[in-house]
């Protein structure tokens, strides 16, 4: 595209091009699953847990565990267990539940078992335990709404997110059974950069000619047309350099020393000579310059 | 004295053979074949004379020869052109390295005698003053 005769810049123009990065071998899901799986579904398991006093189906689904479940069983007895602190309800753990629920949105790990502690407090914020169980069972399916919301958010992070971002979801573990499924999938980095168009154009023989450019179709804006001047300019090109051959056998041969070349007909002369006579009488140049010295 | 006078005489033909054009009007298949065939001629004359040069004075220029290989491997694309065919702005760019290449070797062979030339009086008053 660029000369390597001395030439000048006549135009450049910026043309966008957009490359795609496949990021296949940055990410080994097998690994990063069997690190933690356990404590991150068990976690989960503690919402199916509840759920499953009225079950809510996408829990379960995200799960995709049957060990679990057999697990959360015992912990729900144990919910069982526990209630009969009223007074603890009372001093206001109504309000945290709420808190709790808002900020679920963040889902990591901890948040996750802040939900689990709120809930065993909303299973008896109820004021009587026979009207508190429906009311709590109604907030925790929302509660367990949320959750996997909030999974499924951060599934889609990872998946449009860069390599980094990925690792960020690893190191805080959130959904790993989310990452499990979709972690051969490679990731594709697109970005944009531009390239430039640079026209460059050449002085021959004291005429300023440039070179023409034909690009692909999509830049049909960027494309040159050869026109006549160019033709024209050509034709002059090819007297003056008729002439210095002329001059430089002389030069060689020694036939006459008529000094440097660009003394007398140097280009800058011819030019301008040009702008007061017309151009076509200008170019029946005659070699017979040196006479006249 | 027969430097390049075949040459020189073909270019000459060569050039009355050229027309310019003026707007709306064709520029036509010859025009090209001449315009290739004047580089051509030139490039002959241009490799004469430098051979020329470099037999009278011992010296090389390394410019020139890299502007004279360039313009002979671009010429090499430039195949002749016929009736019909799309006048392709290879055509062009090619014809105007070329030139622009010759008229570069062609002045640095000017400078070279100019040298040339100040350093032969330069020895020759040498001497002189040293006879003196």
């Amino acid at each position: 595209m660029f000369s390597c005769l001395p030439a000048k810049l006549l135009d450049y123009a910026i043309i966008p091009a957009k490359y795609e990065v496949e990021v296949t071998d940055s990410f080994s899901p097998t690994d990063y699953i069997h690190r933690r799986p356990g404590k991150s579904l068990l976690e989960t398991g503690y919402l199916s847990d509840v759920s499953r006093i009225k079950p809510c189906k996408s829990l379960a689904d995200s799960m995709s565990s049957i060990d679990y479940m057999t697990k959360t069983i015992s912990i729900h007895l144990e919910l069982r267990d526990t209630p009969g602190i009223n007074d603890f309800i009372r001093k206001g753990k109504g309000v945290k539940v709420s808190d709790s629920l808002s900020s679920s949105d963040w889902l990591s790990k901890s948040i996750v078992m802040t939900h689990i502690d709120t809930f065993i407090g909303e299973f008896y914020t109820g004021k009587g335990m026979g009207k508190s169980i429906p009311e709590a069972l109604t907030t925790v399916e929302a509660i367990a709404k949320d959750a996997t919301k909030n999974v499924y958010d951060s599934g889609y992070i990872g998946d449009f997110a860069s390599k980094h971002m990925l690792k960020i979801l690893k190191d805080e573990q959130a959904v790993g059974e989310y990452v499990k499924k979709k972690g051969t999938k490679p990731f594709v980095e697109k970005f944009g950069v531009s390239e430039i168009v640079a026209k460059v154009g050449y002085t021959l023989t004291g005429d300023e000619i440039p070179r023409v450019y034909f690009l692909p179709d999509k830049y049909k804006n960027l494309w040159d047309i050869i026109e006549e001047e160019y033709h024209n300019t050509k034709v002059d090109a090819c007297r003056k350099l008729y002439n210095l051959f002329q001059w430089i056998k002389r030069r060689i041969l020694g036939l006459k020393y008529p000094g440097a070349l660009r003394d007398t007909i140097g280009v800058r002369d011819y030019v301008s000579k040009r702008v007061t006579v017309s151009r076509r009488d200008k170019l029946e140049y005659d070699f017979t310059l040196e006479k006249s010295r | 004295m027969t430097l390049i006078e075949e040459e020189l005489v073909r270019l000459k033909d060569l050039i009355d053979k050229m027309k310019y054009v003026s707007e709306e009007e064709y520029v036509l298949a010859y025009h090209t074949n001449t315009f290739r065939e004047y580089v051509s001629v030139a490039l002959e004359a241009l490799k004469k004379i430098y051979e020329y040069y470099k037999a009278k004075f011992g010296e090389r220029l390394e410019i020139l020869e890299e502007n004279i290989d360039m313009a002979e491997n671009r010429l090499k694309f430039l195949s002749e052109v016929k009736y019909g065919d799309v006048v392709a702005t290879r055509d062009h760019n090619i014809i105007i390295d070329c030139l622009k290449s010759i008229e570069i070797s062609l002045i640095e062979i000017d400078k070279s005698l100019w040298t040339a030339s100040i350093e032969e009086l330069r020895r020759f008053y040498k001497e002189v003053l040293y006879v003196i």
